[in-house]
């Protein structure tokens, strides 16, 4: 017990209240598509693939401090991997291959990538993410004969699972486990000890480097975890949209992903959750009305945040407006269970 | 020197490092031994604190050379330095101030255990790891700010926060660069007791810089005064501080 209250950030006595939720939502999640439209089901699909390239973001914010605009390289490569394979050369469309294969690609790609860009901070990383993004997509532009060029690949049919077809609620249940999975082993490396190191390395670079912290290949692994979180979405996304681009790779779809975790929160571990569903769900609904500013309102929304609530994010709004009520109803509890 | 019997722990060669003009270390040679406490003295801009960067790595010489234990380690980046036992605590704040004390401090163990890519374990299970924080924290008077961030403490917290630190790296020598600037009197005698008990009890070479002279005196029968670059006296602090090349030196040619 000593040990544990000593070691309080890691295990916090509410840890019942955030199991009993994690499993509200799931369980949400998991008949919604019993009571939405198909519609409806593909945009909440979408939601979920979203969270863990921003949970990319997230883990190089709030542990190194850098802004990360790179993830469109990894979503990209998983994307095309599942468009070639499972579309244009049709060779396989099971996603147990193709999952592991994008992940593997992406994990030798942001390695290689690494040893650059994370020799830089700052400034200079935000530069360097954006200046490989553009090369990639430009490679993919100008490949015509490979990749289509500005066509993309369209068409991509839905994958199978231990050789059996998946429909399109299939791909839904499929995405959100594969979400629901990543989100779990982001929360796990986000408390071992690897992720502390990281903060050192964030909170004090020569202090790092004196108390023996390899700076360089920590930081490369991080990069790695970002980018694999991407890599694995990149496949379902592509299943998603049933349509791969190179805009997939413009660093401005990267971008995305940085205003998603703003928008959030990033000093909440649920800020990219909750930013992949409002972005994604806003993009949604003002492009509905207007189709050509959903990006103006939600560059204007995360300028507001940015201003007003900083790294609070919505996720910390929320917790304003709402902490009073549920702090009163946690205090009658406790008048209720005193008398026990 | 060498001459107490003990081996060289870490020998300096003929250090030289020049910023333009400027002679910050000008073929300096040192050799300590296990155990040994060094303090190193002299005025602002003399060197020591390149000449303890040129030993941790941080600086790297023009030329010379590094040994530890026999073995070269000049090339060697800081990092590497530090898991072999050669640890430095810092003159200004250097901490990681977004931590509690007690993951300030869990820091260094993980690292000094070789955990740095530790990604799939729940760092709460690392009992082991979580017990030596414990009893660091205990020896350096640290337990009951254990869960305070390291940012909301004081000067003198800090500093102590620092070198214990630096202790949960099993350094087999530590290099303190004025462990009490900025500290109040009162504290600054509370912390260099704290720091030379550990030092003695774990028979750790160090080389200490310091500025208050009668610290100096307390702290080691061996000190060094530094002047441009060189080691222009050495011995006793009594009988070094009487020498008139030293007064010059450390007060000013004025008196």
């Amino acid at each position: 017990m000593g040990a544990n209250t000593r070691t309080g950030r890691m295990m916090p006595s509410y840890i019942d209240d955030r199991l009993i939720a994690t499993i509200v939502l799931t369980a949400i999640a998991a008949v919604i598509p019993l009571f939405v439209s198909e519609y409806v089901r593909t945009l909440i699909q979408r939601c979920l693939l979203w969270i863990p390239p921003t949970f990319g973001v997230y883990i190089i914010y709030s542990l190194l401090r850098q802004v990360h605009f790179a993830q469109s390289i990894f979503i990209g490569l998983g994307s095309y991997i599942a468009a070639f394979l499972a579309g244009k050369y049709f060779v396989t469309s099971e996603l147990l291959i193709l999952l592991p294969l994008s992940l593997i690609v992406s994990i030798g790609v942001a390695y290689v990538l690494g040893i650059f860009i994370m020799r830089r901070t700052g400034f200079y990383f935000a530069i360097m993410g954006i200046a490989v993004t553009m090369a990639f997509w430009s490679l993919v532009y100008k490949m015509r004969q490979i990749t289509g060029g500005s066509d993309g690949i369209s068409d991509i049919k839905n994958p199978s699972l231990f050789g059996i077809q998946l429909g399109d609620q299939g791909l839904y249940y499929v995405s959100l486990v594969v979400s629901l999975g990543l989100i779990l082993l982001m929360r796990r490396i986000l408390h071992s000890p690897f992720s502390l190191q990281l903060r050192a390395i964030s909170g004090d670079l020569q202090k790092a480097e004196s108390i023996g912290i390899p700076v360089n290949g920590m930081r490369r692994l991080a990069f790695i975890v970002a980018g694999a979180n991407a890599g694995v979405a990149g496949v379902l996304l592509a299943f998603s949209y049933n349509y791969v681009g190179p805009t997939t790779f413009a660093w401005e779809f990267g971008a995305h992903f940085v205003q998603a975790a703003i928008i959030g929160g990033v000093n909440y571990f649920v800020g990219p959750i909750v930013g992949a569903f409002v972005f994604v769900g806003l993009e949604f609904l003002v492009s509905t009305w207007f189709p050509n500013l959903w990006e103006v309102v939600i560059g204007v929304i995360v300028a507001v945040i940015v201003v007003t609530v900083g790294e609070e994010g919505v996720t910390g709004i929320v917790k304003d407006l709402f902490g009073r009520t549920l702090k009163r109803a946690n205090l009658e509890e406790r008048t209720y269970s005193d008398g026990k | 020197m060498g001459n107490n019997q003990q081996p060289v722990l870490l020998a300096a060669e003929k250090l030289r490092k020049f910023y333009g003009e400027v002679r910050a270390a000008n073929d300096i040679s040192l050799e300590i031994a296990q155990g040994q406490v060094l303090t190193l003295v002299g005025a602002n801009g003399a060197g020591k604190s390149t000449f303890l960067n040129l030993l941790t790595g941080l600086v790297k010489p023009d030329r010379g050379e590094i040994r530890l234990l026999g073995k070269r380690i000049t090339g060697l980046a800081p990092e590497q330095r530090a898991k072999m036992g050669i640890v430095k605590t810092f003159q200004l704040e250097h901490v990681f101030g977004d931590m509690t004390v007690f993951d300030h401090v869990r820091t260094a163990c993980l690292s000094a255990a070789g955990k740095h890519y530790s990604m799939f374990k729940d760092i709460s299970t690392e009992t082991e790891i979580n017990g030596q924080t414990e009893q660091l924290l205990e020896l350096f008077d640290l337990a009951r700010v254990s869960q305070s961030l390291v940012k909301n403490l004081g000067h003198g917290f800090k500093k102590v926060i620092d070198i214990a630190t630096s202790f949960a790296m099993k350094p087999k020598i530590l290099l303190v660069d004025e462990p009490t600037s900025g500290v109040g009197e009162e504290e600054k005698y509370h912390i260099m007791e704290l720091m030379m008990n550990q030092i003695r009890a774990n028979n750790l070479a160090a080389i200490i810089v310091e500025h208050d002279l009668n610290l100096v005196k307390d702290l080691s029968n061996e000190t060094i005064v530094m002047h441009e670059g060189e080691f222009i006296a050495r011995g006793a602090p009594g009988d070094v501080f009487g020498q008139d090349k030293v007064v010059e030196v450390l007060v000013g040619r004025g008196f």
